[in-house]
C-alpha cells in the first residue's frame, strides 16, 4: 500500500497532520528574502502592497497609491529593486574550487560561498515574481529595475528544477515535510496547511482549517471584500489627498497573516536536522548563481522566452538528472522517506540472519568468481527472484525468497576480500534501497540540431537563448 | 500468392524504391505484426547486396537481441554494438556475430545493430552513413533522435504508430513550457521538419488472426489494417480442461475476465492471482498452437503477462515463481513494444482504478497490451470500466506546439471495450 495514502488517512484520523519526512530536504538560508503582497484584482503587473525583507520584525513595506499608473508603479518598484540589489549584494564572496578539468589537469574555479534565497508563500506567488521579473527586464527604464528583473529571472529559472532551494514556497516546503487529511488541492491554501500542521492549542485541524479560511488570503490576489470595503476607499484617499497612512495601515495588517505564516512554515522546517544531501543540491545553486552574477557583471545575461532548439534538449535532460536523483537522495536522507519505498515492497528491511562469504559463482568463461550469499529474516517479501537492490555501494541480487527470509547474492561493491568488511554482520538491521550509487551522465547533446529535427527550407532558427540557470556541476 | 501477400510485397517495393531515391527520410508505417522486422532484413540484404554498411538503431536490448538473430539468420554478418552491462540471451547465434562496446570491435561487419541510447554515445569520428534505420521509431523520442541524427545523411524510419509514446521522468508540466516538444516521436519529428517525407503504410498485420485483427485495426489505427491469416490458418488447442476464459480465447481469440468491480490499490491481489493462476493452468493444459507451419506443443516462453507499473511485473512475477512457473515473460507495456508471443494475458491499464488519468488511457498502452498475441489474448481486468469512462472528465489540457494524438485514448478505449463485450467471460 501507498503509505502517502496511509498517512494521509492517519491525518484524517488524528485531525491534525503527520510528519513525511525526518529531515529538512530544502535548504534553508540563514537571511532569506521573504516576499508577501498583493496586486489589483486581474491585473497582476499592477502591485498594491508588498511586504518584504530579510528579517521578521522589520519588514518593509510597500504600497502604489495608484497602482494603475505607470510611473508611480516604478517608483515604487524601484525601492523594492533597490532593495533586492542590496540584499543580493551580500552574495558576492567566493571561493576557490579546485575540479578536474579537461584531460588530467586540474582547474581552479571560483563559486560564492551563499546565494540569496527567495521565499513566498505560496506558487501563485512565485509566479507572480516571475511576471514582475519579466515585467521589469522588458520595460527599458532604469539600470537597477532591470538588474532586479535580472535577478528575479535567475529565480524562476531555478523555481522549476527538482532540488533546488533558490525559491521556497512555504506551501511546498510544508507539504514536502507533512501529508495532511485534506485534498491535496487543499494544501495550496497557506493558512489552511499550517493549521493541520500546527493546529492552535485544542483546536482540531478541521476547526483551525476553517478559522484559516477566514483570515486575509495569501495573495498574490486579494479578497474582493476587503478590496471594497478596504482598499478602495484607502486609495481614494491616497488619490485624492495623497495622503497613503490609511493605505499603508491596511495592506500592513491585512499582509502580516501571510508574512507571519510564511516564517512560522520555515521555523517549523528549520526544526529538522538537514538531510544530508540538502548541503550537495544547495552547491549547484551557488554554482548556478555565480554563473549567473558573473553574466549580470559583464553585461552578457540573456533570457529566452522559452527554450527551444538544443537548449530544450539540455533543459530536459537536467530536469530528468535531477528528478531521480532528488528521488534517491531524499529516501537515502531519510528514513521516513524510505519507509514509502519500504511500503510499496521496491525496498526491504530486515535482520542479517546467516553470511557466506567464501560462496563462488561461474563466470561466462567458466572460472569461479567469488559472490558472498546473506540471508535476510524479514517480513511479507513479495518481490521475484532477480530483483535488484543495494546497501550503499553494495550490489545485491535475490536469490530465493519465502513470506519471512530472502537469499541475497552480492553482484558488485563487496566482491573482493579486502571489501567484506562492507558487508553487514550477523544480526545487523538492514534496509536494502532500490538505488545504487549515483550516476552522471553527460547530455551528450550536439552543438546543433542534425538534419532531421531541424526544417529543411527554413533557415536554423538562432540557437542562442542560453538559459539563464546553469548548474555549473 | 495470396491478395494479402501480393499488397505487402507491393509495399516492399514501393518502400525499396523510395530508399533507393532521393528522398532524405522516409517512414514507414506499420501496424502490430505487419513484417516491420521482416521488411528491416529483407532491406538490409538488398542494402548489404548493393555494398552498403547498414546502421540500425533500436530502442531496447531485447529488440536488439531479437533483430540480431533474425540477421544472423538471414546469413548476414551482424555487429551488435552494446553497453557495458549487456549479456548475451540464450539461444544466441556466436558463429556469424561479433559484439562489442566501440565501433572498431565490429570490423568486418555488414550490419551494425545497436540501441539509440547506445549508438549516442558512439565514438564515430565525424564518419557519417549514407543511410541509417531507425526501428520503432515511434518509441524513440527527439530527444534520441537528436543525439544521433548526425550520424546518418539519410534515414529510414520503420515504426508502430499505434505503441506507446515517449515518456520522461521529469514533471511534464516543466517540459511543456518549452517551445520544442523534446517527447515528440523521432517519426513525428521528421514529419514536422520534413513535411515532404513520403509515408508507406505496410498493409497486412501477419501477427495477429483474422478474428483478431479488426478489433485492433478499428480501436487504435487512423489507417485501417487486416489480417493476411486465413480463418482457418491457427488454432490454439487446449487439451486438458482449462479455466473458461482461456477456452473462450482459444476459440475466438479473445476473452475478457471481469473480476468484481472495486476500487483497489495499484497492485490488486486478486489480479495477480488470477493471472498467475491462469498462466499456470496455460502451461500446464498441454496446449498446442497451430499454425500453417504445423503444431507443436505451447511452452512458457510462448505466453506474456503484460502489465502496467513495474510494481505489478514484481508482483506477477513473484507469484510465478511460487507456483513453480519459469520462463514466462512478465513485463510491462513499454518493454512489451515490438515483441511477439502465442497467447498474451493483459492487465487492463484502467482495472479497479477511480480516476481515468492521461497514462492509463493512453491508447498506445492498451493496443500494446492487446496486440503482442498471435494466437489469443485474455484481458483480465476488474468490471465497472465503463462506468469509469463515462463518470470521468477529460480534462487534460491541451498544449501549444505540439500535435494531438492520432487517437484519442479515451475513445479508443471505450471502443476497444464495446467489441470485446461478446467475449466476456
Amino acid at each position: 500500500m501507498s503509505l502517502d495514502v496511509y498517512q494521509r488517512l492517519l491525518a484524517l484520523q488524528r485531525r491534525r497532520a503527520v510528519p513525511a519526512a525526518s529531515r529538512a530536504h530544502r535548504h534553508l538560508s540563514q537571511r532569506p528574502w521573504v516576499l508577501v503582497g498583493y496586486h489589483l484584482a486581474g491585473e497582476p503587473s499592477a502591485p498594491v502592497a508588498i511586504r518584504y525583507g530579510s528579517f521578521r520584525g522589520q519588514p518593509k513595506l510597500l504600497v502604489v497609491a495608484e497602482p494603475r499608473d505607470r510611473d508611480q508603479r516604478f517608483a515604487a518598484l524601484g525601492a523594492l529593486a533597490r532593495d533586492l540589489a542590496t540584499y543580493v549584494s551580500r552574495y558576492t564572496e567566493t571561493e576557490p574550487v579546485v575540479r578536474v578539468g579537461n584531460g588530467r589537469d586540474l582547474d581552479v574555479d571560483h563559486c560564492c560561498t551563499d546565494a540569496p534565497q527567495l521565499v513566498v508563500p505560496n506558487e501563485a506567488t512565485a509566479h507572480w515574481l516571475d511576471l514582475l521579473g519579466q515585467y521589469l527586464r522588458t520595460l527599458d527604464v532604469d539600470p537597477v529595475l532591470q538588474t532586479a528583473g535580472a535577478h528575479l529571472g535567475w529565480f524562476a529559472s531555478r523555481r522549476h528544477l527538482p532540488g533546488s532551494s533558490a525559491v521556497l514556497t512555504a506551501t511546498d516546503l510544508l507539504a514536502t515535510h507533512w501529508r495532511t487529511g485534506q485534498l491535496p488541492t487543499e494544501d495550496g491554501h497557506l493558512g489552511r496547511l499550517l493549521a493541520w500542521v500546527e493546529p492552535p492549542a485544542g483546536q482540531d485541524a478541521w476547526t483551525a482549517a476553517a478559522a484559516a479560511e477566514q483570515r486575509p488570503p495569501a495573495g498574490p490576489a486579494s479578497d474582493p471584500e476587503w478590496d471594497l470595503m478596504t482598499l478602495r476607499p484607502a486609495l481614494e484617499r491616497a488619490k485624492q489627498l495623497g495622503d497613503v497612512r490609511r493605505l499603508k495601515l491596511a495592506a500592513a495588517e491585512v499582509l502580516d497573516q501571510a508574512w507571519r505564516d510564511t516564517w512560522t512554515a520555515l521555523d517549523l522546517v528549520a526544526l529538522l536536522p538537514p538531510g544530508g544531501h540538502t548541503a550537495q543540491r544547495w552547491e549547484s545553486d551557488r554554482w548556478s548563481w555565480t554563473r549567473h552574477r558573473e553574466r549580470v557583471t559583464a553585461g552578457t545575461i540573456r533570457f529566452g522566452g522559452r527554450l527551444s532548439d538544443v537548449p530544450a534538449f539540455r533543459f530536459l535532460h537536467e530536469l530528468e538528472t535531477r528528478t531521480v536523483a532528488l528521488e534517491r537522495q531524499m529516501a537515502l536522507d531519510d528514513p521516513l522517506v524510505m519507509a514509502r519505498w519500504l511500503a510499496t515492497g521496491e525496498a526491504v528491511a530486515g535482520t542479517v540472519i546467516k553470511r557466506d562469504l567464501e560462496h563462488t559463482a561461474t563466470s561466462a568463461r567458466g572460472s569461479a568468481l567469488l559472490r558472498p550469499l546473506l540471508w535476510l529474516r524479514t517480513q511479507g517479501f513479495d518481490r521475484p527472484a532477480g530483483t535488484e537492490l543495494w546497501l550503499g555501494k553494495v550490489g545485491l541480487t535475490v536469490r530465493a525468497s519465502t513470506v519471512d527470509t530472502v537469499e541475497l547474492m552480492v553482484t558488485s561493491g563487496a566482491v573482493t576480500r579486502p571489501k567484506f568488511n562492507l558487508l553487514p554482520e550477523c544480526d545487523a538491521e538492514v534496509v536494502l534501497a532500490p538505488f545504487g550509487p549515483q550516476q552522471y551522465f553527460p547530455d551528450n547533446l550536439p552543438e546543433e540540431l542534425p538534419w532531421p529535427a531541424r526544417p529543411t527550407r527554413l533557415a536554423a532558427p538562432a540557437g542562442d537563448a542560453e538559459p539563464a540557470g546553469d548548474t555549473g556541476e | 500468392m495470396s491478395e494479402a501477400a501480393r499488397r505487402h510485397e507491393a509495399a516492399i517495393e514501393q518502400v525499396w524504391d523510395r530508399v533507393r531515391g532521393t528522398d532524405r527520410a522516409v517512414v514507414v508505417d506499420s501496424p502490430p505484426g505487419a513484417g516491420k522486422s521482416t521488411l528491416v532484413r529483407e532491406l538490409t540484404k538488398r542494402l548489404v547486396a548493393a555494398g552498403e554498411h547498414v546502421p540500425v538503431v533500436v530502442q531496447t536490448n531485447d529488440q536488439a537481441d531479437d533483430l540480431v538473430i533474425a540477421l544472423a539468420a538471414a546469413g548476414l554478418r551482424t555487429g551488435r554494438l552494446h553497453g557495458t552491462e549487456w549479456a548475451p540471451p540464450p539461444r544466441w547465434p556466436r558463429d556469424r556475430v561479433r559484439t562489442g562496446t566501440k565501433l572498431g570491435e565490429l570490423g568486418g561487419c555488414d550490419v551494425i545493430v545497436g540501441t539509440a541510447a547506445k549508438w549516442a554515445y558512439v565514438k564515430a569520428d565525424d564518419r557519417v552513413w549514407p543511410l541509417g534505420i531507425i526501428d520503432e521509431s515511434y518509441q524513440m523520442s527527439a530527444a534520441a533522435l537528436v543525439r544521433v541524427g548526425h550520424l546518418f545523411d539519410r534515414l529510414l524510419l520503420v515504426g508502430d504508430p499505434g505503441q506507446l509514446a515517449p515518456f520522461t521522468v521529469a514533471d511534464e508540466h516543466s517540459v511543456r513550457s518549452l517551445a520544442t516538444w523534446p517527447l515528440d516521436t523521432a517519426a513525428g519529428t521528421v514529419l514536422r521538419h520534413h513535411p515532404d517525407t513520403p509515408v508507406i503504410p505496410l498493409p497486412v498485420s501477419w501477427r495477429l488472426a483474422p478474428h483478431t485483427a479488426p478489433v485492433i485495426s478499428d480501436a487504435f489505427y487512423t489507417r485501417p489494417f487486416r489480417a493476411g491469416a486465413d480463418a482457418q490458418d491457427r488454432r490454439l488447442d487446449l487439451h486438458t480442461l482449462a479455466h473458461p476464459a482461456l477456452s473462450q480465447a482459444a476459440e475466438t481469440g479473445w476473452a475478457l475476465l471481469e473480476l468484481p468491480a472495486a476500487h483497489v490499490p495499484r497492485t490488486d491481489p486478486a489480479l495477480v492471482s488470477v493471472l498467475a493462476d491462469l498462466t499456470h493452468q496455460l502451461v500446464t493444459a498441454d496446449a498446442s498452437t497451430v499454425d500453417p507451419s504445423g503444431g507443436r506443443p505451447l511452452t512458457s516462453a510462448d505466453i506474456a503477462v503484460g502489465v502496467v507499473h513495474r510494481d505489478q511485473k514484481a508482483q506477477v512475477e513473484a507469484a510465478l515463481q511460487r507456483l513453480g512457473v519459469t520462463g514466462v515473460t512478465v513485463d510491462t507495456a513499454n518493454r512489451l513494444q515490438g515483441r511477439q508471443y502465442e497467447v498474451v494475458l493483459a492487465w487492463h491499464p484502467l482495472s479497479g482504478r477511480r480516476d481515468a488519468s492521461a497514462f492509463h488511457l493512453e491508447a498506445g498502452r492498451l493496443c500494446v497490451l492487446a496486440s503482442r498475441h498471435r494466437q489469443a489474448c485474455v484481458v483480465v481486468t476488474r468490471a465497472g470500466i465503463t462506468d469509469q469512462l463515462h463518470a470521468y472528465p477529460a480534462a487534460e489540457p491541451v498544449w501549444l506546439g505540439t500535435d494531438p494524438p492520432q487517437v484519442d485514448g479515451w475513445e479508443a478505449n471505450r471502443v476497444f471495450l464495446d467489441r470485446l463485450a461478446p467475449f466476456r467471460v
